[in-house]
């Protein structure tokens, strides 16, 4: 259990860094990869229901105090990712990871997560444009930078 | 029921971490957080007006009415008073200079202003019943204002300084420098001083004591500028005067004037 948690806070570090660094410098007008909502859908999958939502709640508070930017907007954004996650769960039950839902699961949320963060900030104005700008053509750069888990994950059990 | 409880427990806490989200977004203080309010602010405006409608019993149309009458009355009644408030103020001021004055001085009040700039005159509410007479300076607590020119039994014309016709003997207070002043149609001036007499701009100008129309050592205003004249050996002094009067509401006659020829003059247009 205290492994598990090490091993989460560790991840959770070293993604937030590269979130804060590197994803900065292939991030065009605010559209870039979530790597945290990736990191948030995948532990809330994995945890209980009530659980998920608070850890994806505390998760998105760190990194809120983390950026400086405005507290709760992330904590809100991966609130909603957690409770995607566990509306999805039944899906994971079986022995086979179920490799395209969550790959649909990954464009879902991020693009939630990143409408809503877009949103607060105030990068957009328009609803529309927010949606498919800020909303799907974000979720579908996160999910290409889930390709590699997904693939690690490929076959895989999921209660595993 | 637990079952329904243990259903709903993730909507409720749900709910509850968004909740917690939304009141750290308003509530924090950084600039980026401007744009959430103002969507906050409009979500709960829209909320709100949703249910205003639905619990507060919405004002029928004769209420309305009624509301805006009185409004209406109210604002009249309010304005009255503010009215009040600064005629008061005014009137305080007056009764001030009145006590600590020199003079003998009738309170009047001016009832009618003529604003033709060759014929500038009040019409003040004081006349020969008053004891008014031809010829009386009339002043404020702040200066000199003009002279009467006119006088029937309850109304009385005052020529202001700001009159083409009126000519002021006065002199500069500070060294007793005379001169006449007048209106030009623009400024209130004082001609022909000497270029290098010790005038200075801010010196105060008064009524002349050697002045056998007007009442004596009266503030008319302060130096504001100096002109030289082409030849280069008279100036004329621009003055600014104590009074608007534009703003004039309320006025003093000098009734104690001890000038004899004031009074024999006062004689003569009575007797024609």
């Amino acid at each position: 259990m205290k492994n598990k948690l090490i091993e989460i806070l560790l991840l959770f570090i070293i993604l937030a860094a590269l979130q804060l660094t590197l994803i900065n410098f292939i991030t065009i007008e605010n559209i870039g990869p979530q790597l945290l909502v990736i990191f948030v859908l995948y532990y809330s999958l994995k945890l209980k229901n009530s659980h998920s939502l608070l850890f994806g709640f505390f998760t998105g508070l760190l990194f809120d105090l983390i950026t400086g930017g405005i507290t709760g907007v992330n904590a809100f954004a991966f609130t909603f990712v957690s409770f995607i996650a566990n509306k999805s769960k039944h899906k994971f039950e079986g022995n086979i990871f179920p490799t395209n839902y969550f790959v649909w699961l990954v464009f879902v949320s991020s693009s939630v997560a990143s409408f809503f963060i877009n949103f607060f900030y105030g990068n957009s104005n328009n609803l529309l444009e927010a949606v498919l700008l800020y909303g799907i053509i974000s979720g579908i750069y996160t999910t290409l930078f889930a390709l590699p888990l997904i693939l690690f994950l490929k076959g895989r059990n999921p209660n595993g | 029921m637990k079952k329904l409880l243990y259903y709903v427990k993730d909507y409720f806490l749900f709910i509850f971490l968004l909740l917690v989200s939304l009141f750290l977004i308003s509530n924090d203080s950084t600039k980026e957080a401007f744009h959430s309010k103002r969507i906050f602010f409009g979500i709960f405006a829209y909320a709100n007006s949703l249910f205003d409608g639905i619990f507060v019993k919405p004002l029928q149309p004769k209420t309305c009415e009624e509301a805006e009458k009185r409004a209406a009355e109210l604002h009249l009644q309010n304005e009255l008073l503010r009215l009040y408030g600064l005629e008061n103020s005014e009137l305080k001021q007056l009764l001030d200079y009145k006590k600590n004055s020199q003079f003998n001085l009738l309170t009047a009040e001016v009832i009618s202003k003529n604003i033709l700039p060759v014929k500038k005159e009040f019409t003040i509410n004081r006349g020969s019943v008053d004891s008014v007479k031809l010829g009386m300076s009339v002043v404020t607590n702040k200066g000199f204002v003009g002279l009467i020119t006119m006088v029937a039994r309850d109304y009385s014309i005052v020529r202001t300084f700001e009159d083409p016709r009126i000519k002021i003997t006065a002199e500069v207070e500070r060294n007793g420098i005379n001169g006449l002043v007048t209106w030009d149609g623009k400024n209130l001036v004082m001609k022909n001083i000497p270029t290098n007499y010790d005038v200075k701009n801010g010196d105060r100008i008064i009524t002349s004591p050697l002045s056998y129309r007007y009442a004596h050592r009266i503030p008319l205003g302060i130096v504001k500028d100096k002109i030289n004249s082409v030849s280069g050996l008279f100036s004329d002094l621009i003055i600014q005067p104590f009074n608007d009067l534009r703003t004039i509401r309320y006025c003093f006659v000098i009734l104690n004037s001890d000038d004899k020829i004031l009074q024999k003059v006062s004689q003569s247009k009575n007797e024609k």
